[in-house]
Formats: C-alpha cells, sequence, structure tokens
C-alpha cells in the first residue's frame, strides 16, 4: 500500500496554441489527433454538436413554415413597391407641410417665405401672420386687396406765418396753425415711396414702384417751397396731422395720422418729408416735407394745419 | 441525406436537399423560394437550423428555448425579404437573431422576478451522472452542454456559437462586438478550462 501522497502527482502544463484551439472549435481535429490533456476536450465539444437533442418531425416543420410565411404575408403591404414608396412619399410630404405650417405659425420662417405661406394657408382659411405680423385676416379695403400699413403722409401742408417775412417762393399765411393730414393711398403690402409735397399743404408721396396711389393734400395755407416726402407707403392709409411751419417759408409740420394704415408722417419746416410705414392696420404716420422732389405716384391727402413762425419764407 | 417527408405544403422534392443547404447554389435556390413565402422552402430552413438553434438555446433557457426559438423564426420571416447573402451570412443573422431573443427574454426575467429563482441549468443537471459517463468515454450531448455552461459566461457564449452555431471566430466576434482576436484569445482559455476540468474529473 502506498502513501497517499503518491497519488498526488502534480497537474501537466496544458499547453494550447490559439490556431489549433480554433480548428479544434471548428471541428476539424479529431480526438485522436488532439493535443494531450484535449482528448476529452474534442469529444465533449463533439458531443455537444451533436443533434440528438432534438428531433423535428414534418408536422412541426410544417407548421413552422406555415407559420412563418404566414408572418411574411402579414407584413408584406399589399400593392407591392410602388404603394410603399407612395405611402412613404405621402408621409414625408405631410411631414414637411406639418413643420412648415408649425413654423409658420410661430412666424419662425424667413420673411418671403413666410409670406408665401401665409398666403397659401390664408387660401384655406387659416390665418398666419405674414413676414412683417401682419394677419391676412386684417380689414381689406372696398379692391380687396390686402391694406398694409398706411403710406406716410406727405408733409402736412403747414400753416405758415402771415406776414411781412414772407419770402422767397412761398407765402405762410398765420402765425400758427395746426395741419392735419390725410392720406387715402392704396397700396400693396409692401412698399417704399418717395413723396412729393407742396408746401402749400398739399403732399402727394408714393413710391414709383408702388401700384397704389397716394395723395396728401394739406389745407394748410402756408406757402412753403413745394417739398417731397418719403415714406413707405403700404396701403390705405389715413392720417391726421399737425405741424408748424416755420416763418422762413418752410413747413415744419408733424403728422400723426391715425387710420387704415400705419405709418408715420411727420412735415418739418424744412419740407423734407419721411414716412414709414410699418405695416400695422393702424399707426401713426410722419413725414418731412422738403422743397418738392421726388415721385408721385399715389394719391393721398393730407390736411394740415401747421403753424409757423414769423414767417421767412424761403424757396 | 434525403427525407422524404409527407408533409401538407411541403414539396418533397425541396425537402431533399437538407445538408446540402450550405452549398451557395443550393442556399440561393431555396432562400430565393423563401422570400417568396416558399412554404416548402422556409421548411427546408426551419429543419436544417433548428436543431443547433434550440440546442444554443436551451443550453442558456431551458424553459425558455422552444418559445426563444419561435420568436426568432418569426423574426427572419419578418426580415428575411430584406437579407441578402449566402449560407454563413444567414447563419450569422439568424443565431444574431436569437441571441437578441435570448437577451431580451433575460431582461424579461430580472424585471419580473421577485425572489431568488434557482439556476436552471444546475437544477437539470447531474454532476454524477455525467462525471461517471464522461469517465467511461460516453457523455451526451445534454451534459456536454451542461459542461460548458460552467464556463465563465463569456467563454460559454463563445463555445455555444462556435460549436454550436457553427460559427466562425469573425461571425461570433461580430454578434459579441468583439475582435476576432479578442475572440481566438477567449476561445483558447475556455479550452484550457475544460481541459482542466476535464482533468479533475478523470483523477
Amino acid at each position: 500500500m502506498s502513501d497517499w501522497h503518491d497519488n498526488e502527482r502534480p497537474m501537466p502544463p496544458i499547453e494550447l496554441d490559439l490556431d489549433t484551439a480554433d480548428r479544434i472549435l471548428s471541428g476539424s481535429v479529431e480526438a485522436a489527433d488532439a493535443p494531450p490533456g484535449f482528448e476529452s476536450v474534442v469529444r465533449l465539444l463533439q458531443a455537444a454538436a451533436t443533434d440528438e437533442l432534438l428531433e423535428i418531425n414534418g408536422f412541426d416543420e410544417w407548421r413552422a413554415a406555415t407559420a412563418m410565411a404566414a408572418a411574411m404575408e402579414t407584413r408584406r403591404p399589399t400593392g407591392g413597391r410602388f404603394r410603399r414608396r407612395t405611402a412613404l412619399a405621402l408621409v414625408c410630404a405631410v411631414t414637411v407641410f406639418t413643420a412648415t405650417a408649425g413654423l409658420a405659425v410661430a412666424g419662425a420662417l424667413p420673411g418671403p417665405a413666410q409670406d408665401v405661406v401665409s398666403k397659401a394657408l390664408h387660401q384655406v382659411g387659416v390665418s398666419v401672420p405674414d413676414s412683417s405680423g401682419h394677419s391676412p385676416d386684417d380689414p381689406r379695403p372696398a379692391d380687396g386687396r390686402p391694406r398694409g400699413s398706411q403710406g406716410s403722409t406727405g408733409s402736412q401742408g403747414a400753416k405758415g406765418s402771415k406776414g411781412k417775412h414772407a419770402g422767397g417762393t412761398g407765402k405762410s399765411h398765420g402765425d400758427q396753425g395746426t395741419a392735419s393730414g390725410k392720406t387715402n393711398g392704396h397700396g400693396k403690402g409692401t412698399g417704399t415711396g418717395g413723396g412729393q409735397t407742396t408746401g402749400g399743404g398739399q403732399a402727394t408721396g408714393g413710391d414709383p414702384t408702388d401700384p397704389g396711389n397716394r395723395k396728401a393734400l394739406g389745407k394748410g395755407k402756408t406757402h412753403t417751397p413745394p417739398g417731397s416726402g418719403q415714406g413707405n407707403n403700404n396701403g390705405t392709409g389715413q392720417a391726421n396731422g399737425h405741424g408748424q411751419a416755420s416763418g422762413n417759408g418752410q413747413a415744419n409740420g408733424n403728422g400723426n395720422g391715425n387710420g387704415n394704415g400705419n405709418g408715420q408722417a411727420g412735415g418739418n419746416g424744412n419740407g423734407i418729408g419721411n414716412g414709414n410705414g410699418n405695416g400695422q392696420p393702424k399707426g401713426n404716420a410722419g413725414g418731412t416735407a422738403t422743397p418738392a422732389q421726388g415721385n408721385e405716384n399715389g394719391n393721398g391727402k393730407a390736411q394740415g394745419n401747421g403753424a409757423t413762425p414769423p414767417a421767412q419764407l424761403t424757396g | 441525406m434525403i427525407r422524404h417527408i409527407v408533409t401538407p405544403g411541403l414539396d418533397i422534392a425541396v425537402a431533399g436537399k437538407l445538408n446540402e443547404i450550405v452549398e451557395p447554389r443550393v442556399f440561393d435556390e431555396v432562400l430565393s423560394s423563401a422570400r417568396t413565402g416558399d412554404v416548402a422552402a422556409l421548411g427546408e430552413m426551419y429543419r436544417f437550423y433548428q436543431p443547433s438553434l434550440v440546442r444554443y438555446l436551451r443550453a442558456n433557457a431551458p424553459d425558455a428555448a422552444d418559445d426563444l426559438a419561435s420568436e426568432t423564426w418569426l423574426d427572419v420571416a419578418g426580415g428575411l425579404e430584406r437579407f441578402s447573402g449566402g449560407e454563413p451570412d444567414f447563419r450569422r443573422w439568424l443565431f444574431t437573431i436569437a441571441r437578441r431573443r435570448l437577451l431580451d427574454d433575460r431582461r424579461r426575467i430580472i424585471r419580473r422576478r421577485t425572489d431568488p429563482a434557482a439556476d436552471d441549468r444546475l437544477e437539470r443537471s447531474d454532476p454524477a451522472a455525467d462525471t461517471q459517463a464522461e469517465a467511461l468515454g460516453r457523455i451526451d450531448s445534454a451534459a456536454a452542454l451542461r459542461r460548458i455552461m460552467e464556463l465563465s459566461p463569456e467563454q460559454a457564449e463563445v463555445v455555444l456559437l462556435r460549436v454550436v452555431g457553427g460559427l466562425s471566430a469573425e461571425d461570433v466576434a461580430s454578434i459579441l462586438g468583439k475582435t476576432p482576436g479578442n475572440i481566438r484569445v477567449i476561445q483558447h482559455r475556455a479550452l484550457t478550462q475544460l481541459a482542466r476540468q476535464t482533468e479533475r474529473v478523470e483523477q
């Protein structure tokens, strides 16, 4: 009988390179050809690879195949790829339209795009503001064109001073007057215009490129050198202004108008009129009159009362 | 092997191509038929791949293996029209789907578990019988799978996919998201570990 220590053999080192391990797992190494210590491993792997666990009968096979075919049939869209592509295109179009409309409602589109979308959606009864913040649902003039902001008045015809200092080409009447202007212009929603204002209280303004007409007529008696007005004519506007005309024959007037359009018209005695229309339905108009220059492309009416210091009219 | 299976809807001519399916020409033929929903071709593929698929799943989830295999085949059916490639590609795709279903099942079990569950693998094993069988040089498939599952999860996964799935190291690397070199190192360690286990059993 041997000592129990005799049975305690040291475990031999197991040597296996990567390639041999790969070949064993590929099943290309038989147990007899396996490296020492790996014969049983090869047998074990062979046993794991056998099919004894599972016997597939014909019925199981048929049932599984039928279920797969049914699954394929239910997932297959009717109408083939054409319909699938059409549906995909439709989904894409709806997605783009929805996103664009959402951005338009939020006013987040670029200006021209916002205008286009606003008009397009207005056709289907959806009110979306345009790039200037206007809604197409705002009141329109009788001609049906969209009413934009008012064109600026021409400078108001200021009532100038009357007196001995009057000279130059104009005459002023009165020391002080008020000017009120009213413009009735027709214009498109956008546009800038240059106006012409007569010192006598008539201002015409408009943008040569503006199909609308604007004319400002002032009631003031001041005779000042013709002035010009610049402004934005954005539709029909009405301005009532008052101002002052300097005695030197230059009308100084500030016109503030309330009307259907927006803008500011202010007349200064130097006869330069500037008007800006911001496209809002209602607002103020301001303009400055200068010796008349500019183009008249508008119909407007300004009724102004101006006040001037003692007239020193200059041309 | 020629099998003549009289099964409703199954074409005997197609059904006789078992084991020939690994040939590219035969596989392409079967695949193109299966894509059209041909029951015979689908049955052919099922019959060829199902045994290894179920063995792989049973080693990992004995109780859910059959259900997971069914889910795998339904996924295959759903994606068969989009599949392109040869037989090795299909095999890799099949086991990729199976592994995903397996991982889903494990996550499902973890979510639903309210008390510690016994390990199915250990519960079903009979170490004494396995040892005796191995000592006699006889080991059945189930015992072999149990021995493999005693490896680390990573090693067991690699060995199962390589031996049971019949996949290459590159394919296994693709499925497991590792490099082929990494897979070779893992499988080398796995075989070394198996050899040591076997040696202990024999002693």
